[in-house]
């Protein structure tokens, strides 16, 4: 077999935000919900699968795993339960852990990368949803014949967290990079490094050695970023779709522009399809006295009332008489006769009880927790 | 040792009477529902009734039907000690296996049946959309020491003539069978679905075809032969919804039945007994705000941005601006164009249809077959 553009993956899903909560207290950032069908770790996944990886190395933190699992299954939906094909899971903290005794912390991690038998590997991460071809960055990066390339889109800067990435360059296109917080004399476009790149598998490996060398911490991902600027990397625009997922916000914003066309033909009618965990569910009904406009659903609803400007995930119900309005309703949530639900986020298998209303605004939607059985008013304007 | 009870699905019928819709598309492989296909009820009946080893007779134009059923997996039908075979017409030393009927489909099979080696096997239909527990009827057949189990169900009398009738005595054994009788004796319609001692069956075709006596047709050849011979055979009642969908009327009919998902008998929504399918990956539904879905089943990937009143829309299917659709059963991948007005009609899949086009059955249903163009679209992509 010819191993010339063989990729392997290593999938950082670690990052966590306190302004998430209470959506990531019972899941990490990766499996947060998306656009009625998808979880954020689909975007990378589905990368990872249109360029044909089919070795993944995923790492989540302690305790949160779960949702993983239930997602992932045997991971066929994307193709890693072939012969050849697989994915391995790890624990972060269990690297700390290892760190601390003094022990190889990155053992796991090369032992990976030099089994892969894959001359380049790809990082990258979850909170960031675009869908990058990595085939196209992969011939970039040839090219070049640098070691490290790194994916970013021009964005405000204000869409950056405090620790995402700033790249900068020079008139000779040397690359410099800052945490956001640091950013210098901000531009009205800035490069917001994606946490995304390919490098060759070999350099990785020196890197990683001596990393573990000189004590550094247990994260490659981290490493990667910030000691980048030390050396001669080549960098690739992405110009499709992206949403920096840092806050509740921002997180009901990214769902909310999917209701663009041009965003969602971007994001998910591209050349690259978006995979997802299947589900049988029947087709969604809408009866005789729903109403439904300007929205998007997943299968297996069952519309009675009124949906306006929002985001249906599969399996839900909205009953007799129920409005909703520019609300994001996940997984098998029920909105009940007369019920009100407007700029809210109603998490998985949640209850909105009969004439219950629920009303936030568009700069701070009421977020209802998973499982939750709401009986009285929730209403923050 | 061999298996207790193996499926066998007849899905090798023509299907004639469904004209285009079957010209490249054996019967069992017609889309139903707006994300299944007809056989999906027989298979996922043999998954949920622990039917695990599932053969599929099939004949014409099997390559719809072959890439729908691939390795089982959709049902569950792929894992340890559990599979589906697709089992086509061939030549060998003694001729052709073309199949001529319904138990000749089952004698040309004597050498997979033997190699799976099961006690009893279960004669399905391909063609029938129903909810039914085999395991149960299975234990009906070991209870009463059947030689043959017979499904039935009570038709009205008036009907009675256009189907295999039952005569029985006061504890259900058939004592008479009738095929199509003038003047009915009894409403116990034969539903095709059969479960034989496989050893005694295997003798009764083998004989059969040995001393010059054709057993072509269950209902025609072996129920009258087991019955003259005195064999013990049994009625199994069924009750619930059962249709037989074999034409064109009954077909959309039974489109527009499935379509009042709260209110049909087939309670296609209850989740202990679902009906699985192939997934395709697509895109959440999308609703415009010009959009009017009223008392309507719409599928994953569709985009409606006109009126879409007491219908089906399969999977992606596009809807523009100033359409109607009314009384229709639309199959997935079609593209319908502006100001078209389609009623009561049956679209086929993949069918392009352009801006301004009519589509209107008058007396009967409308039939547009899979991938056929009419008009012209300004917008299409």
């Amino acid at each position: 077999m010819n191993n010339s553009n063989k990729m392997c993956a290593l999938l950082s899903n670690v990052s966590s935000s306190q302004a998430l909560r209470p959506l990531t207290d019972v899941r990490p950032i990766a499996t947060l919900p998306f656009d009625c069908k998808y979880r954020l770790i689909d975007f990378p996944l589905s990368s990872l699968s249109n360029a044909h990886v089919d070795n993944v190395f995923m790492t989540f933190n302690e305790g949160e795993t779960q949702s993983v699992f239930d997602h992932l299954g045997s991971g066929s939906e994307w193709g890693l339960d072939g012969f050849n094909s697989r994915y391995f899971v790890y624990i972060q903290q269990d690297f700390d852990r290892l760190k601390e005794q003094g022990k190889a912390y990155f053992a796991q991690h090369l032992n990976f990368l030099k089994k892969s038998k894959a001359p380049y590997t790809v990082l990258l991460g979850s909170k960031f949803i675009c869908n990058v071809d990595l085939n196209a960055v992969l011939k970039i990066h040839k090219l070049a014949g640098k070691e490290i390339t790194t994916v970013y889109k021009k964005v405000s800067p204000t869409l950056a967290a405090e620790y995402d990435t700033i790249l900068r360059f020079d008139e000779e296109g040397k690359m410099s990079n800052c945490y956001t917080k640091q950013l210098e004399n901000p531009q009205e476009k800035e490069a917001l490094c994606l946490n995304l790149f390919i490098v060759n598998t070999d350099w990785l490996i020196d890197f990683v050695q001596e990393m573990q060398n000189a004590g550094e911490i247990a994260s490659i991902a981290h490493l990667l970023r910030a000691r980048m600027k030390d050396y001669d990397v080549n960098s690739y625009e992405y110009t499709g779709y992206m949403s920096n997922i840092t806050d509740i916000k921002s997180f009901y914003d990214a769902n909310m522009v999917m209701l663009e066309p041009q965003n969602f033909t971007s994001l998910l009618y591209s050349s690259q399809p978006v995979h997802t965990k299947i589900k049988n569910e029947v087709p969604t009904y809408f009866s005789k006295d729903s109403n439904v406009v300007n929205s998007q659903l997943g299968s297996g609803c069952i519309i009675e009332g009124e949906v306006k400007d929002s985001l249906i995930s599969r399996g839900s119900k909205v009953l007799k008489g129920a409005q909703v309005e520019s609300a994001l309703i996940f997984t098998s949530s029920k909105v009940k006769n007369d019920a009100v639900v407007k700029y809210a986020i109603i998490d998985k298998n949640a209850v909105i009880e009969n004439g219950v209303q629920i009303i936030g605004t568009a700069e701070k939607p009421v977020v209802i927790p998973k499982g939750s059985v709401v009986t009285e008013d929730v209403i923050e304007l | 040792m061999g298996i207790e009870m193996l499926g066998l699905i007849l899905a090798g019928g023509q299907g004639t009477r469904l004209g285009k819709l079957t010209k490249d598309v054996a019967k069992p492989a017609v889309p139903f529902g707006g994300r299944y296909r007809i056989i999906d009820f027989a298979l996922s009946n043999c998954a949920n009734s622990n039917v695990k080893n599932v053969g599929v007779i099939t004949q014409y134009q099997p390559l719809a039907l072959n890439a729908h059923i691939g390795n089982g997996a959709p049902w569950g039908l792929n894992g340890v000690n559990s599979g589906v075979t697709i089992l086509q017409p061939y030549s060998s030393q003694e001729g052709s296996k073309w199949f001529e009927g319904t138990s000749h489909a089952v004698y040309q099979n004597i050498a997979y049946i033997d190699q799976q080696n099961p006690e009893y096997v279960l004669i399905l239909s391909g063609d029938h959309i129903y909810k039914m527990d085999y395991e149960a009827m299975l234990e009906s057949h070991k209870e009463r020491g059947a030689s043959l189990t017979v499904s039935v169900m009570e038709v009205p009398i008036e009907e009675a003539s256009r189907f295999g009738i039952m005569n029985t005595d006061e504890n259900d054994r058939i004592i008479e069978f009738e095929e199509k009788p003038k003047e009915p004796k009894s409403n116990l319609a034969s539903m095709g679905i059969y479960i034989f001692n496989w050893q005694r069956l295997r003798e009764v075709l083998v004989n059969g075809y040995a001393k010059g006596n054709p057993m072509e047709d269950f209902g025609g050849d072996v129920i009258p032969a087991y019955i003259e011979a005195g064999e013990n055979v049994f009625a199994y009642r069924f009750k619930g919804y059962w249709k037989d969908v074999g034409t064109i009327d009954s077909l959309h009919q039974s489109n527009m039945e499935f379509l009042d998902i709260l209110n049909n008998e087939l309670d296609i929504t209850d989740k202990s007994w679902r009906i699985y399918s192939r997934n395709d990956i697509s895109a959440p539904q999308f609703i415009t705000d010009k959009a009017e879905v009223k008392d309507a089943l719409v599928g994953d990937g569709c985009y409606v941005n006109g009126a879409v009143h007491h219908s089906i829309l399969s999977q992606n299917v596009h809807v523009q601006e100033g359409t109607t659709i009314e009384d229709s059963f639309i199959m997935s991948g079609t593209f319908i164009g502006e100001n078209v007005v389609i009623k009561n009609a049956i679209i086929g899949e993949n069918a392009k249809i352009g801006d301004n086009v009519e589509i209107i059955g008058e007396n009967e249903v409308a039939v547009i077959g899979h991938g056929e163009v009419k008009g012209e679209n300004k917008n299409e992509q």
